[in-house]
């Protein structure tokens, strides 16, 4: 996750000036939103360092800008009681040359998994109040981020569709990720962050491919990444190697798909990583992880949901080791009511199980509102 | 006194008569249907593949690439059509196109404020289809679907 604070007062200057431009083309509509959510939640460790009170509002901001330029804005506000932070989580520009093809430079969610393209930000958008463990992007709540799910650079994209089906494709390429190594006082995990300097030694190549048919209720994905990872700490503050020096070359490639079927639904995602340690550590490593989740629609507001999530790493990894994750499996249980169209209500129980060392069972309890208000600030230009 | 009456009841007949034509005429005046360029080389759609295409879930129909047009969100035709026709609310069109834009995938279609400017925009070229009451088509358009 980037964190480059943002003064509000310049983006608060930004969204009207946006609005009022857009808004002058009167035959496009701009989109704008929110997504937003409150949570809580407590847990058995009582631990310091988990969070018990979680706002999120996500502005997001779409339009065509000239002709089949178009433009897509996401901004984060995060609210928690260690810390607080604004920051842009995408920016691009899209030229579409035809539905097969089309061109994107700026900031992404990486084309890996399901969850990551489908969901990402926007809580409301999925069932459960917290993402997949190993999918999650605050590397300071109960789990490990261990997966990059943004980058900078350019994207093409499109979608061949046949007499029965169709096929969408996402590849990207730019920067690798980054991790600081430094030795921090704050307790704060390193985090896996979007690369930022262009280097010919940090590059970032993705491939997703997925098939979906017209008349069947599911769809089937696989992706593949090539993901340079390199070190953004530097040695005065005591990092691991210089900066911008190799940490890891992490290939990682996976299996998705999901299905549905009358009241039941079906998601499953596997990610493979081949880590080649380049640090003072070097070797070879693998690890895996996986989530099956299983939604039950009761009545038209009210969802049931299980998942199960499990990580699996060999030791000595460097990479995983920075990241401080562990193995571990997870079962989440939620239930989830629909109050409308825009907003959701959550209760969510988690049972964490680390695989090898003392910790044992972290048992955690969430609670959670999450909304989404669509073109709010219509109210206001009109 | 006695004409009086008769006018009464003449003026009751009158009305009447007028509101059973208007009631009659009610499904014919706001019949939707989905029109093209007469030189698109579509004769009919479903309404599932109308449904599909303003949702955005496809670009094609019968391996056609077709552009779409829409009415602005004002418009209680733009209303009548999601509901009857695609099958949603005004709610449930925003919240879904919140979620596809949030998602990268796509804008809604353009809009029109009038059907005039529906009518213009679908005889520009082929390959472009909308939806208009049929009171409001002319001659140069071609009727790909016709709502019951």
């Amino acid at each position: 996750m980037l964190k480059r604070k943002t003064n509000p007062a310049i983006m608060a200057t930004l969204i009207c000036g946006l609005t009022s431009v857009t808004f002058s083309d009167a035959t496009y509509a701009v989109q704008h939103g929110l997504f937003g959510n409150v949570s809580v939640d407590d847990n058995s460790l009582d631990r310091a360092d988990s969070d018990t009170f979680v706002s999120e509002l996500i502005f997001y901001s779409a339009d065509t800008l000239y002709g089949n330029f178009t433009y897509l804005w996401e901004f984060e506000f995060e609210k928690t009681i260690e810390h607080q932070d604004a920051h842009t989580e995408r920016f691009h520009i899209k030229y579409s040359f035809a539905d097969e093809l089309k061109l994107s430079l700026g900031q992404f969610h990486s084309p890996i998994g399901y969850w990551n393209r489908t969901f990402h930000h926007g809580s409301i958008l999925f069932d459960t109040v917290e993402r997949p463990f190993f999918l999650d992007f605050d590397a300071n709540k109960n789990a490990s981020t261990v997966t990059p799910v943004h980058y900078i650079g350019m994207m093409a994209d499109g979608i061949f569709e046949t007499d029965d089906a169709q096929w969408k494709y996402q590849f990207g390429a730019g920067n690798g990720s980054e991790i600081s190594t430094n030795q921090n006082t704050s307790g704060d995990r390193p985090e896996i962050e979007s690369g930022t300097s262009i280097n010919s030694d940090n590059i970032n190549l993705s491939y997703h491919l997925s098939y979906h048919p017209d008349e069947q209720p599911y769809h089937l994905g696989f992706f593949v990444m090539r993901n340079e990872v390199q070190e953004s700490g530097s040695l005065t503050d005591n990092s691991i190697t210089q900066y911008q020096a190799k940490l890891t070359d992490q290939n990682l490639y996976g299996l998705e798909a999901s299905y549905k079927m009358g009241n039941f639904d079906l998601i499953a995602e596997h990610f493979w990583f081949r880590h080649t340690n380049q640090a003072d550590r070097a070797g070879a490593y693998n690890a895996s992880a996986f989530y099956i989740q299983l939604g039950y629609q009761f009545s038209a507001p009210l969802k049931a949901i299980y998942r199960y999530s499990q990580l699996d790493l060999e030791a000595g990894d460097l990479y995983f080791d920075i990241l401080g994750a562990e193995e571990q499996y997870h079962n989440v249980f939620t239930l989830k009511y629909e109050l409308n169209e825009f907003n959701a209500i959550k209760l969510e129980a988690d049972q964490q199980s680390f695989l090898y060392g003392a910790q044992g069972n972290v048992y955690t309890i969430r609670l959670q509102w999450s909304f989404m208000w669509n073109n709010p600030l219509d109210a206001i230009v009109n | 006194m006695h004409h009086c009456i008769s006018y009464r009841r003449l003026f009751l007949i009158f009305v009447l008569i007028g509101f059973g034509f208007s009631v009659k005429a009610e499904p014919v005046t706001t019949k939707i249907v989905v029109v093209t360029h007469p030189q698109t080389k579509l004769e009919q759609i479903s309404q599932e593949q109308i449904r599909k295409r303003w949702l955005s879930m496809t670009t094609r129909i019968d391996r056609q690439r077709v552009d779409i047009i829409d009415f602005d969100e004002n418009s209680p035709l733009r209303t009548q059509f999601y509901s009857q026709i695609i099958g949603v609310s005004d709610n449930q069109l925003k919240a879904y196109w919140a979620k596809k834009v949030f998602r990268g995938e796509g804008l809604p279609p353009e809009m029109k404020s009038s059907s005039a400017e529906i009518l213009q925009w679908v005889n520009k070229q082929p390959n472009r289809i909308g939806y208009l009451y049929k009171k409001d088509i002319n001659n140069g358009v071609k009727i790909l679907f016709e709502m019951n």
